[in-house]
């Protein structure tokens, strides 16, 4: 065979391969922005994942971002509200990092536009990490790995670009895209028992659930009053806009890893999944600013534990077991 | 011929500017009084208040020029700062200034990028204390922190912190007008007068504000309806430098406090902090006569000194970090 044959077959190869693993992955999910050649920005996301655990960024070096969001609970905590330095109790439930790529907005009340901007909210806030930014950056820039780092992933010292930058560029690679329900949705229709496929209908076509809870990572991002309170000690969203259809509107969160990010609710009051569908089934408490959508509904006893069996398909276990995301396994790069 | 009678026209057009420093003078007043942190004023209602900081963005700035002519300034930020009244706004191709105007506030774009956008030491990057909140990811447009009597006895007892965020909240500033300033260096004097801007606020009732609530609203809006910012074209443009150090200390971080000063002097100065056993902690040359030094260290919890000093003057003032 004449060497030019030799390359057309390993070109027709080459492409069949780059087509399949194309199709193993549909094209609605997330695309990162890690390249496995860029060396650049392999270094930003080691040293992201490297401050993601560190707990310098904390005045009293008592507490890490991973303090509240724990890989094993899809990066939530499991308390109904956050605890940072000095044991103080913050006031919402930490919400998960599941896909935070994807989100347009950031924080429960969705007013901090990008990763990068909400890398700075934990070190000022004081029932976080009660810290300054510059001094932040001063620690940082005594450790050497990080300093090597930010030179080869940002040709400059640790400022306080670098570390906004490098801890969304890791938070970026927190995709989860492998639970059954994702492999049912590729076409594996073994995926789902039978149940789970009942549940999966009850969520979307008899109950109102689909209508927020939509799309790739079942939220639909809106901001909404789900009638959890009739009075909120949290004015939510209004919080900034000083504008009463924004009291006590929060963000529609993800529900992918939805049966490990208990408790549940801006302020963790729910503390178990059947306890939420306990909640909506009553159509909650009356609030001037409660999505319409929400209203009473009954389920028997079969459709409920359909509904909760539909959850834990849900349960993306590559995910939290990932050990890319994890520090002990520097080595390991997130699945794409 | 075309070409000669072009590049004429073109020297004559660029003859008629030059380079020329342009710098800003902020006489913060209050309703005419000399200006300082920790110093007792007395409210439109008759309460007696003090201030522990007064800082505000300004933002683009715009100057009017040679004929009626506007220049947009490149970098047109300045962060006023109640103990500080000499900025610069950089050397611009002006030969006679006419005019200024300038907004309050960060524009929409600047208020998006956030802090991590800027180089170290420009007015826009990572300030202490701090300029901006990371929840809503936006600057605080003002800052006016103090507090104000609401016992009757005329010691201010009751803080109160007003810090207005929001895109909302950014004021055009009525334009100044009918200047015409062609010194070899051109510097803009207007005067601040604190005092309007918290016209009609009930100090007593603000708490802590961080929002862009009614009263931040409040305080914007005094702006122009106040008029807290005014210029006199034909008042003396003299150079004008505090006759009496005043230096304060801002211990909104308690584990590294800021040191607000303004000193009597027009020459740069030496800064060093030592602890209470003389050893030298941290120092800095060839620093301005008046802005604000962190102490960007983590010291011990105790007292400590800082010193101001150039040849002519020596100043020290002792400060407590408290981890």
């Amino acid at each position: 065979m004449p060497k030019g044959s030799y390359f057309l077959v390993f070109l027709i190869l080459a492409l069949i391969a780059i087509g399949s693993r194309g199709s193993y992955t549909p094209d609605f999910y997330i695309v990162q922005t890690y390249a496995e050649d860029s060396l650049e920005q392999a270094a930003q996301i080691e040293l992201g994942k490297h401050l993601f655990y560190e707990k310098a960024l904390s005045r009293d070096s008592s507490v890490s971002c991973a303090t509240c969001h724990k890989p094993e609970l899809a990066f939530t905590d499991g308390l109904p509200t956050s605890i940072g330095i000095f044991d103080q109790v913050g006031p919402r439930n930490a919400p998960t990092l599941t896909n935070v790529g994807n989100r347009p907005y950031l924080l429960l009340d969705g007013v901090n536009p990008t990763l990068e901007k909400q890398t700075f909210v934990p070190i000022q806030e004081h029932k976080e990490f009660d810290f300054h930014i510059l001094l932040v950056v001063d620690r940082l820039n005594k450790n050497e790995l990080y300093v090597n780092l930010a030179k080869k992933g940002f040709n400059s010292e640790i400022t306080p670009y670098v570390y906004s930058h490098a801890l969304a560029a890791f938070e970026r690679t927190l995709v989860s895209s492998h639970s059954p329900y994702d492999e049912y949705l590729r076409g594996e229709k073994s995926a789902l028992s039978a149940s789970q496929k009942r549940g999966r209908d009850l969520f979307f076509d008899k109950l109102y659930c689909g209508k927020c809870h939509q799309g790739t990572d079942l939220t639909n991002d809106a901001l909404t009053n789900n009638g959890l309170y009739e009075v909120y000690a949290d004015s939510g969203r209004m919080r900034l806009t000083e504008v009463e259809s924004d009291r006590a509107v929060f963000k529609v969160p993800t529900l992918r890893n939805v049966m490990l990010t208990a408790p549940y609710m801006h302020d963790g009051s729910i503390r178990t999944i059947e306890d939420v569908l306990a909640h909506y089934k009553s159509g909650g408490s009356h609030h001037k600013n409660k999505g319409e959508e929400i209203v009473p509904f009954e389920l028997t006893n079969q459709e409920e534990r359909d509904l909760v069996n539909f959850f834990h398909a849900l349960t993306d276990t590559y995910f939290v077991q990932n050990e890319a995301f994890r520090l002990d396994d520097l080595k390991g790069q997130p699945r794409k | 011929m075309k070409v000669f009678l072009f590049s004429v026209g073109l020297l004559m057009s660029t003859a008629c500017f030059s380079q020329k420093d342009i710098n800003l003078n902020l006489v913060h007043n209050y309703n005419g009084a000399s200006f300082s942190y920790g110093t007792n004023y007395t409210t439109s209602d008759g309460d007696a208040v003090l201030f522990d900081r007064v800082q505000y963005y300004l933002s683009g700035i715009e100057l009017t020029h040679d004929g009626g002519q506007s220049l947009p300034l490149a970098d047109p930020y300045v962060l006023g700062s109640g103990n500080v009244s000499n900025y610069s706004l950089g050397n611009q191709m002006v030969s006679t200034v006419e005019g200024l105007s300038f907004d309050l506030g960060v524009d929409v774009t600047a208020n998006g990028q956030g802090l991590s956008s800027w180089p170290a030491n420009h007015p826009l990057a990572a300030q202490s204390p701090s300029m901006d909140w990371g929840w809503p990811a936006g600057y605080f447009f003002f800052v006016i922190d103090g507090m104000v009597d609401d016992s009757g006895d005329g010691v201010p007892n009751r803080p109160f912190s007003m810090r207005g965020l929001g895109d909302a909240l950014l004021r055009n500033v009525t334009p100044f007008t009918g200047l015409n300033n062609s010194d070899a260096t051109i510097t803009l004097t207007v005067d601040v007068n604190i005092a309007d801007w918290i016209l009609g606020i009930d100090l007593a009732q603000v708490g802590s504000d961080h929002s862009g609530s009614p009263i931040n609203v409040k305080v914007a809006d005094n702006t122009n309806d106040e008029t807290v910012f005014t210029m006199d074209p034909l008042a003396s443009i003299d150079e004008l430098w505090t006759k009496e150090s005043k230096i304060y200390a801002n211990y909104e971080l308690p584990y590294a406090p800021t040191i607000f000063y303004n000193l009597a002097t027009s020459d740069r100065v030496d800064i060093a902090v030592f602890d209470m056993t003389g050893k030298r902690i941290m120092e800095s040359k060839n620093e301005p006569f008046e802005g604000s030094y962190f102490i960007r260290e983590e010291l011990k919890t105790g007292s400590y000194f800082i010193v101001f000093s150039n040849g002519e003057i020596e100043e020290n003032f002792r400060f407590v970090v408290k981890q």
